[in-house]
């Protein structure tokens, strides 16, 4: 294959043409070839090649190659890491089309925001926010001591009121009017991209006649899912800091609403880490 | 536990969502598989019966802080009724801090 070499340039502007239409079908086997020559081509010295273009190339159609091979993880994990893999190959092989994708994921999230609070509460809000939403500490009657739960599921947990929710940005619960209310924690999507793969997730599960109910985060957005995403918790020792939540082994917490039209609409999805984790 | 109650739960009673109200899920309920449904509720039933949660374990799938099992279970035989049969009476959890 080496005397077959086209120029690496040639290659990389064809792989450039193929659409995301092509990755849908499985990354063509051309790519990975690619790839091959493209190191070949680096290692020989004789061709001026973007080795970083290269290299990232070869390195997705690597990754995708391992998550092929794993047998450490469920079919469910291995499809959603195997989409977030292509999409990230897309991203590599069509960068003109990025800006195309942007305003298609952008005019999803306007979308989901219409449908109900996700956006506003676990998307949209920034750290502040999302801190301000665990409330004011609640103290012991000395005034002084922070009041610590000492039972239940939620012990070692800061006791807290005024919830303020992001999205009325006061005490007042934009959904009901009433108090809001939050857990120990407030946490929030980093990426359209993972809203959107767990919204066609839970709607698949629909469409195939399930009930969409909570679910660990790898099932949803792989094994390495829970890596972006956003979360506090009051650090039990000085309640006046927020402590960033681990997500490792948690779950996504997907809520429907009738739609009007016989079908559903997102009311709300947020993240939990795994019960016990912390404080 | 059955799986699929054990998630519908953790989503659709946890504090944040049950204190809301259930009208929503009573409603959203009546759109799924209808066979998911009627297995759902027979798994809800089924758990009434054998109280094989804990409140704390309840908890740590909901973040609802119960009193004790029987305040537990008062409360999701009310959410069965709600849901499932139709029940006028809406329950709520107890006051999160």
């Amino acid at each position: 294959m080496t005397d077959e070499f086209k120029p690496i340039e040639t290659d990389v502007k064809d792989a450039l043409t193929k659409t995301a239409e092509d990755i849908e079908k499985g990354y063509p086997e051309h790519l990975k070839e690619l790839a091959e020559r493209t190191e070949k081509v680096v290692a020989g010295g004789s061709k001026k090649v973007d080795e970083e273009h290269a290299g990232n190339i070869k390195k997705i159609l690597d990754d995708l190659d391992a998550n092929q091979a794993r047998t450490d993880i469920t079919p469910n994990a291995k499809a959603a890491a195997d989409g977030k893999l292509k999409s990230k190959l897309t991203s590599v092989l069509d960068p003109e089309g990025e800006a195309g994708r942007k305003t298609d994921l952008d005019n999803f999230m306007s979308n989901v925001d219409t449908q109900g609070h996700m956006a506003g509460r676990h998307y949209k809000p920034s750290d502040q926010a999302l801190q301000d939403r665990l409330g004011d500490t609640k103290f012991e009657s000395d005034g002084v001591t922070p009041k610590i739960k000492q039972s239940g599921p939620n012990q070692g947990h800061v006791a807290s009121e005024n919830f303020v929710d992001p999205l009325t940005g006061t005490t007042v619960d934009g959904e009901t009017g009433g108090a809001h209310r939050c857990g120990p924690y407030a946490t929030r999507f980093d990426n359209p991209e993972d809203v959107k793969q767990a919204d066609d997730f839970f709607r698949g599960q629909i469409a195939s006649g399930q009930i969409p109910v909570e679910t660990p985060i790898s099932e949803v957005l792989g094994p390495d899912g829970h890596q972006e995403l956003t979360g506090f918790y009051k650090d039990p020792t000085d309640p006046t800091q927020y402590k960033n939540v681990d997500f490792e082994g948690g779950t996504i917490v997907p809520v429907y609403r009738p739609d009007g039209s016989g079908g559903q609409k997102l009311h709300t999805m947020f993240i939990n880490p795994a019960p016990g984790k912390h404080p | 536990m059955d799986k699929t109650l054990k998630g519908f739960i953790g989503a659709y009673l946890n504090v944040e969502v049950a204190s809301e109200g259930l009208e929503g899920t009573r409603d959203v309920l009546k759109t799924f598989n209808a066979d998911a449904v009627e297995s759902l509720k027979k798994n809800f039933a089924e758990l009434l019966a054998t109280r094989e949660l804990t409140a704390l374990d309840y908890g740590y799938m909901t973040y609802a802080e119960f009193e004790s099992d029987e305040d537990l279970y008062a409360y999701l035989q009310a959410v069965y009724e709600y849901l499932f049969n139709d029940a006028e009476n809406e329950p709520g959890p107890p006051p999160y801090e």
